[in-house]
C-alpha cells in the first residue's frame, strides 16, 4: 500500500532541467502555479501542455514515471471533481436529489482536474530533477533576505530535506511493521472504512516511536559532527547562476507575460472558448 | 602525556521530573520507602579513569547498560562527566568554548547507518561535517574526495545512501569522520547492526587508518573477535571499569569474564576445551594461528 512512492523523489539523470539552478527552478515552479491559475481559456492550456511537455522532455524524466507518482493524488483530483460536478449552478441539465449538474459544472470539474494535475506535475517536476540538498541550498538562499525579520530559513530548508531523506527508510519501516502485525493476526482489509482507519493504529504508533528514536539519533549525530545552525555555514558546490540559468529567467518572464497578456486578450477580445 | 586522559569521571542522566502537583505529596511518601535497586539518579558512570595513547588501537567491551556507549559520548563532549575530568587532547571537555575543538579531533561513529547520514547523496554527507565548520568550498571537495578514497568509498561518491549495503553505509560514516581530520575515531557499537562481511568492511578500514595514518581508534563493542587485533583493553561492568589490559591478559582470565556477560573468542574457547580434555596447551592462545603453532609443536 505504501510501496514506491515515486512521487517527490530524486530521479538521477543527466539532463539541462537536472543541471539548472535551484533557484531558477523555484521560481519557475511559481511563475507555473500562477500561470496555471491565470490560464481562463483553451489556447491558454494548450500553451501550458506545450510548455510543461517541452520541460519533461528536456528532464529525460520518463512520463511514465511521473504518472505513476500521480497515483496518490487521484483522491484528491476525483473530490474536487465531484463537488464541481454535482453541486455547481449554471444552466442546470440534470438535477435529482441534492445533486444538480450544469454545463458550467462540467466545465469547472473538468479545469479544476487538469489544474490540479498540471501543478502536481510541474511542482513534482521540480523534485525530480533537484536532490533535496540541492533544493534546500536553493530554499535557504531564497530565504536569506527574510534573516532580517528573522524567519528561520536554513532551519525550515533542513527540515525539508531531512524529511525528504527519511521517506523511502520510514516507508520501508512501514512494510516491515505491516508485515509483523499482519504475523501477529492483524487485520487490514475487512471491514468498512472506519474499522480500516482502526486497523492503522497498530501500524501508526510504532512507526511514531521509532521516528522520534530515529530523530532523536540523527541529532545527536548531527551535533558530534559540528552542526550548529545555519550561521558561518559554507557549501562544498555553492550555487553559481551560469548562462543557461540566466536565459531560463528571461524565458520564465517571457512565458508569465504571454500568459497573462492571452487571458487579457481572451477577455476583452474574444467570446470563444473560455472557461 | 596522554591523549585522552579521564580522572574518575561519573555520570548520571539527568532523571525527568513530570510529576505534577497533585501526585508530589504520593510521590513523596513513596520516596520515603527505601527502595532496594534502581534508584533515581543511579551512576551510569562510576569512577571511571583510561587513559589513551596517540595512535593506539583501543577497545572498550562490555554488555548492554554497562555504561560503554556513556563513555562514548563523552569523549566529544555530547555528555560532560557530573563528577571528574575528562581531558581530549589536553582540552577539558567541560571547556564551553572549545567544544567545536574537541568534536573535530574525536569524530564518532554511531550504531545504525540509517540514522546518522544526513546527507542525500554520499559526497554531500561526508561534506557535512566540514560545512558545519564553516571551510571554503575548493577544499572541502578536496578533502571529500580523499576521505572517500581513504574509506575505498570513492566510486560510490554520487550514489544515493538508500542503495548502499549496511558495511558500505558505515563506511560513508566515517568517511564523514575521516573528512574532518580527527586525531581519534570512535566506534559507537558501529558493527551491531552489519553482517559478518559488512563488520569485517568496517574494521579492515579503520584498521588502515590507524596504521597508515596514526589515528586513535576507540572502538566500542561486545564482539569478542573485534577485539583481538587491539592494542589494549577495558572491560566495563555496570558503569564500572572491570578488568583493563592487552587481549591476552583479558582473555586468559577466563571463566571471570563470563561473569561480566561476555563469552571467549572462538579460537581461545576452542583451545580451552582442547585443554579441558586434558592437552597441554598455553593459556594465552587468542590467533587462529597461534594455536595451529601450538598443535604443530605437540605433534613433533
Amino acid at each position: 500500500m505504501f510501496k514506491d512512492i515515486t512521487i517527490g523523489q530524486y530521479y538521477p539523470e543527466n539532463s539541462i532541467m537536472h543541471r539548472l539552478d535551484p533557484r531558477v527552478k523555484l521560481f519557475g515552479v511559481v511563475v507555473y502555479v500562477a500561470a496555471v491559475f491565470i490560464i481562463n481559456n483553451l489556447i491558454g492550456f494548450i500553451f501550458l501542455t506545450a510548455a510543461i511537455a517541452t520541460l519533461i522532455a528536456l528532464s529525460k524524466v520518463p512520463l511514465k514515471h511521473i504518472l505513476k507518482g500521480l497515483r496518490f493524488v487521484w483522491f484528491l483530483v476525483i473530490l474536487a471533481v465531484f463537488f464541481n460536478l454535482f453541486f455547481s449552478d449554471g444552466t442546470i441539465i440534470w438535477r435529482w436529489w441534492i445533486f444538480r449538474m450544469s454545463y458550467e459544472g462540467i466545465y469547472r470539474a473538468v479545469f479544476f482536474a487538469l489544474r490540479l494535475i498540471y501543478v502536481i506535475v510541474g511542482a513534482s517536476l521540480l523534485t525530480y530533477t533537484t536532490t533535496p540538498t540541492t533544493l534546500t541550498n536553493g530554499l535557504e538562499k531564497v530565504f536569506k533576505p527574510l534573516d532580517v525579520i528573522h524567519f528561520p530559513g536554513h532551519e525550515i530548508a533542513m527540515m525539508m530535506s531531512i524529511a525528504l531523506r527519511f521517506i523511502p527508510i520510514l516507508t520501508e519501516e512501514i512494510n516491515k511493521i505491516t508485515k509483523a502485525q499482519l504475523a501477529r493476526g492483524a487485520d487490514f482489509d475487512t471491514g468498512g472504512i472506519i474499522l480500516k482507519a482502526k486497523g492503522m493504529i497498530p501500524i501508526m504508533v510504532p512507526l511514531f516511536v521509532s521516528a522520534f528514536r530515529r530523530a532523536t539519533e540523527l541529532a545527536t549525530a548531527m551535533e558530534a559532527r559540528c552542526y550548529a545552525g545555519g550561521t558561518n555555514r559554507t557549501k562544498m558546490f555553492p550555487l553559481k547562476y551560469e548562462t543557461r540559468d540566466k536565459v531560463a529567467y528571461i524565458l520564465l518572464f517571457v512565458y508569465l507575460l504571454v500568459t497573462i497578456g492571452l487571458r487579457i486578450l481572451m477577455e476583452h477580445f474574444l467570446t470563444w472558448g473560455a472557461i | 602525556m596522554s591523549f585522552i586522559k579521564a580522572d574518575r569521571i561519573s555520570y548520571s542522566y539527568p532523571v525527568i521530573d513530570d510529576t505534577d502537583e497533585f501526585d508530589t505529596k504520593k510521590k513523596k511518601e513513596e520516596t520515603e520507602k527505601p527502595e532496594p535497586e534502581k534508584k533515581q539518579g543511579e551512576n551510569a558512570l562510576k569512577d571511571v579513569s583510561m587513559e589513551v595513547r596517540q595512535g593506539q588501537f583501543l577497545c572498550i567491551l562490555g554488555r548492554n547498560g554497562s555504561g560503554k556507549s556513556t563513555f562514548a559520548k563523552h569523549l566529544n563532549a555530547l555528555l560532560m562527566p557530573t563528577e571528574g575530568t575528562l581531558w581530549v587532547d589536553d582540552i577539558d571537555t567541560k571547556a564551553e568554548d572549545q567544544i567545536w575543538t574537541i568534536r573535530k579531533t574525536v569524530g564518532m561513529v554511531f550504531q545504525n547507518p540509517d540514522n546518522q547520514i544526513i546527507g542525500s547523496v554520499v559526497d554531500e554527507d561526508v561534506a557535512f561535517g566540514l560545512e558545519n565548520l564553516g571551510v571554503p568550498s575548493e577544499e572541502i571537495q578536496k578533502e571529500v574526495a580523499s576521505a572517500l578514497e581513504g574509506v575505498g568509498m570513492s566510486e560510490f561518491a554520487k550514489h544515493s545512501p538508500n542503495k548502499l549495503s549496511g558495511g558500505q553505509k558505515q563506511r560513508v560514516a566515517v568517511a564523514g569522520v575521516l573528512a574532518m581530520r580527527p586525531k581519534c575515531i570512535v566506534l559507537d557499537e558501529s558493527t551491531a547492526m552489519l553482517d559478518p562481511r559488512g563488520r569485517r568492511e568496517v574494521m579492515d578500514t579503520v584498521k588502515k587508518l590507524n596504521k597508515e595514518l596514526g589515528i586513535t581508534i576507540i572502538s566500542i563493542t561486545h564482539f569478542m573477535e573485534e577485539t583481538l587485533d587491539a592494542d589494549y583493553i577495558y572491560v566495563m561492568h555496570k558503569g564500572e571499569v572491570a578488568l583493563q589490559g592487552t587481549p591476552k591478559e583479558i582473555f586468559s582470565r577466563g571463566t571471570e569474564l563470563y561473569a561480566l556477560g561476555l563469552w571467549f573468542p572462538q579460537i581461545y574457547h576452542l583451545a580451552y576445551i582442547l585443554r579441558e580434555k586434558g592437552m597441554d596447551l598455553p593459556n594465552d592462545i587468542i590467533h587462529a594461528a597461534e594455536l595451529k603453532e601450538a598443535l604443530e609443536q605437540k605433534k613433533k
